[in-house]
């Protein structure tokens, strides 16, 4: 790449593949969110219908629907959560969208309609349905961070300042509390759920905990997560990711931003690398094609998108996020990412202002035949 | 303020729109009993009987151009903004617009049925009717496998323009020769309008709101530094002409356009080498722009000017909150407004209703009577449509002169 480099052009931007970032909003037709209410904590796809549902957290916290496939191309700002500041947990299957979003005075689940759309280049209408509470689930604090099952039928989390795991029945809202991880405030705000169901976070000295499919019991590994000599007291995982496939479980952590993976079945975690040299691992995804995507940086940094190649064993910088097709922007801090159903891949970005970031990754060429075709 | 008289379209399968009413050349108002969202429906062309006070049907279009509504193929289920007043010749043009599903079948897209020999929409029919004799002069095949959205006529030149719908394309039919040929695309999505100023020359707006200029001095068909204006927060994307009528002299135009917040807009044509636009103000409420808002709600049409010099417009109102998406629970209001083009002034002067149950918001198109009367075409799906009748307690005949030559 040396070659093509110049005074005005360092190849610091995406280096492979695309970004476009799309405004909050349906463009040309509405106004996004206004900022500071608009950083996306948690994506989810409800596979069915294409469209891709996001929770904010900030002033006031919005559930927004992404919609880009067919005749589409809109982010449509479903409200705003009452009584929250932050949405944690999405739940979202069939026709139902669930989900569960913390406040001032606590956690609660709710509920609302899914967002389909269509003709959205002639003519339009996007209902906005209600926003319902369903139940309280924790008061007084709020949820760090939450999973789905994959059936959609509970939530489990983290309480954000206490640690509590906790396990939310998502059509009642009946919430059991499992136990505390840390007293002293070390734990995980990102938790996964891998392939069989099995939820996965960190805890303590950068020790893993697990809780088995339908178990309230909290396991609590002797295991560390991999991280520098001598940082483990500060280590805790800060993204997750799981193979849909293969079933193993990437993890990414703060504050120093260094990847890993977990085999969920051996417990066996290797050392991936450190990405570049950006703290902290903000959010990772799985491409169609086994490599994981992520972003890495503070939100105090600029910064960087990468990729693991599970296949080469290669960790890659790929730039600083950028988009120029239709909205011109630079993207310095994300916090969430999603692969969707034809391989393009969500990140939620979390700043004062934010897009929704549609990256595609590049096809790789054919490799030259051995016979060809005369 | 006055209340309009509302006539329903008393055909079969039931009418769910009225996209087109125009002055015809003899000053009577003529309107289109379309039925766009039944499979198999058809439309219908009406005129008002200002003798009973009652709407005569003038010809049932699929049977008038021998094309059966159970044929399967998308039908001829609507004649959109394609009226055309000859005055001279005395003939009323009408084009046929798509988007009905053909008979039996559940939906239509026009993109998917794109050439499908069983389903697809086979072409836009031009009929003539003559307004002296009663009857079709003639029809003709107008534009292939698309629908036509709107048209214009130069009478001068024999010449009717449209834009078709999907392509987006524009087309010139010359009507001694019966023949009709595409100058290109203009964009994705159809201007809504289509008219002419004093030299001939025809203008309408491609899907980016900016005007597009068609000279037949020069034959050349081009994109002119104007757009149409906009409400702040939305960009001219979209922001296409809906509705434009000439003011009494000729000398400009007023219109609004098929976007969120419809402005007012004043076009001068002939001021400049591109003309001069401006822009009037929104014609509508605030709304909430968090939400993309339906066209059906915040509407905007049926431009016509009364003998009294004033501008007349279709607007609607909602209640406050509803605006993403329509559904018939939300309790509208269908104002016609009084605009003085010499103050700026703008009062309610009459309202809309439809049938019972239904809105009567949503107006398309209207016409002056040669008695001076206002009428106003509304859809008013799925309740079905009509026009409503204005009177304007005018004195003497005919007053409906200068007659619109687009639709």
């Amino acid at each position: 790449m040396a070659e093509e480099m110049s005074w005005h052009s360092l190849r610091e931007f995406t280096r492979e593949g695309l970004m476009v970032a799309l405004p909050l909003c349906f463009p040309g037709q509405s106004e996004p969110p206004p900022a500071g209410e608009t950083a996306i904590k948690v994506m989810a796809l409800n596979g069915y219908t294409d469209t891709l549902y996001m929770g904010t957290e900030g002033e006031k916290a919005h559930l927004l629907a992404g919609l880009i496939h067919q005749d589409t191309g809109v982010v449509h700002d479903m409200g705003t959560i009452p009584d929250a500041t932050s949405v944690d947990a999405l739940s979202v299957l069939g026709e139902d969208v669930r989900f569960l979003a913390s406040g001032p005075d606590g956690a609660r689940l709710y509920k609302t309609q899914r967002c389909i759309g269509s003709f959205l280049i002639q003519e339009w209408g996007l209902p906005r349905r209600p926003i319902e509470e369903v139940a309280v689930v924790l008061e007084g604090e709020g949820i760090g961070h939450a999973v789905a099952s994959a059936d959609g039928s509970e939530c489990v989390g983290v309480s954000a300042e206490s640690g509590q795991v906790f396990r939310t029945d998502t059509q009642t809202g009946e919430t059991r509390i499992l136990g505390e991880l840390d007293k002293r405030g070390k734990f995980s705000r990102r938790l996964c759920v891998d392939k069989s169901g099995r939820v996965w976070g960190t805890c303590g000295n950068a020790g893993l905990w697990t809780l088995a499919p339908g178990s309230d019991e909290i396991e609590k590994l002797p295991q560390r997560i991999p991280c520098a000599a001598g940082r483990e007291q500060h280590t805790q995982v800060s993204a997750w990711a799981v193979d849909p496939v293969t079933g193993m479980v990437y993890g990414g952590t703060r504050p120093d931003g260094f990847m890993f993976s977990l085999d969920p079945h051996t417990r066996h975690m290797v050392a991936l690398g450190k990405p570049c040299r950006q703290d902290l691992i903000t959010c990772l995804t799985v491409g169609h094609d086994g490599r994981v995507f992520g972003m890495v940086g503070t939100a105090e940094d600029i910064g960087h998108f990468f990729c693991f190649d599970p296949e080469e064993r290669s960790l890659k910088d790929l730039g600083i996020p950028v988009s120029t097709l239709t909205t011109r922007q630079y993207g310095y801090h994300y916090a969430c990412a999603v692969t969707g159903v034809d391989g393009e891949m969500y990140f939620g970005q979390h700043e004062r202002v934010n897009y929704l970031w549609v990256y595609f990754p590049r096809v790789p060429q054919r490799k030259p035949a051995e016979a060809t075709v005369e | 303020m006055k209340t309009a008289k509302f006539y329903p379209f008393e055909h079969d399968p039931k009418p769910d729109s009225c996209w087109s009413l125009s002055t015809g050349p003899d000053g009577r108002i003529y309107a289109s009993s379309c039925c766009e969202g039944v499979p198999g429906g058809g439309v219908f062309v009406v005129r008002y009987n200002d003798e009973t006070d009652s709407l005569d049907t003038l010809v049932n279009v699929a049977e008038a151009v021998g094309e059966p509504l159970k044929s399967g193929r998308a039908t001829q289920c609507k004649i959109h903004y394609s009226f055309c007043a000859s005055p001279a010749t005395g003939i009323m043009y009408a084009a046929t617009h798509l988007s009905a599903p053909g008979y039996g079948q559940l939906a239509y897209s026009p993109w998917a049925d794109w050439k499908d020999e069983d389903q697809s929409f086979p072409h836009s029919t031009l009929l003539a009717w003559d307004t002296n004799k009663d009857e079709v002069a003639w029809s003709s095949v107008f534009i292939p496998r698309e629908g036509c959205r709107c048209l214009a006529l130069d009478e001068e030149r024999g010449l009717l323009y449209a834009i078709s719908y999907m392509r987006d394309h524009f087309w010139i039919y010359d009507i001694d020769k019966r023949s009709i040929r595409s100058l290109g695309r203009l964009g994705s999505i159809n201007s809504q309008g289509i008219f002419t100023d004093k030299q001939g020359r025809v203008f309408t707006s491609n899907g980016d709101g900016q005007l597009v200029r068609y000279s037949p001095h020069t034959g050349k068909l081009e994109e002119i530094p104007v757009y149409v204006p906009y409400a702040d927060g939305l960009t001219n994307w979209h922001a296409v002409i809906y509705d434009v009528v000439a003011s009494p002299d000729g000398d400009c135009v007023y219109g609004v356009p098929w976007t969120a917040n419809p402005h007012l807009f004043r076009y001068w044509p002939e001021d400049g080498p591109y003309g001069r636009m401006e822009n009037l103000g929104p014609v509508h409420q605030d709304r909430d722009p968090s939400q993309p808002i339906s066209f059906y709600l915040d509407h905007c049409g049926g431009l016509v000017f009364g003998t009294d010099g004033m501008l007349y417009y279709g607007t609607s109102r909602w209640p406050e909150g509803v605006e993403s998406a329509f559904d018939t629970s939300i309790e509208t209001e269908g104002i016609v407004v009084q605009y003085n083009p010499e103050t700026g002034e703008k009062r309610d002067f009459a309202k809309l209703v439809g049938n019972p149950g239904g809105q009567g918001h949503y107006v398309a198109r209207a016409g002056r009577d040669r008695f001076g009367n206002l009428f106003f075409g509304q859809v008013t799906r799925p309740i079905p449509a009509g026009l409503s009748r204005v009177v304007m307690d005018e004195e003497g005949e005919d007053l409906h002169n200068p007659v619109r030559t687009w639709g």
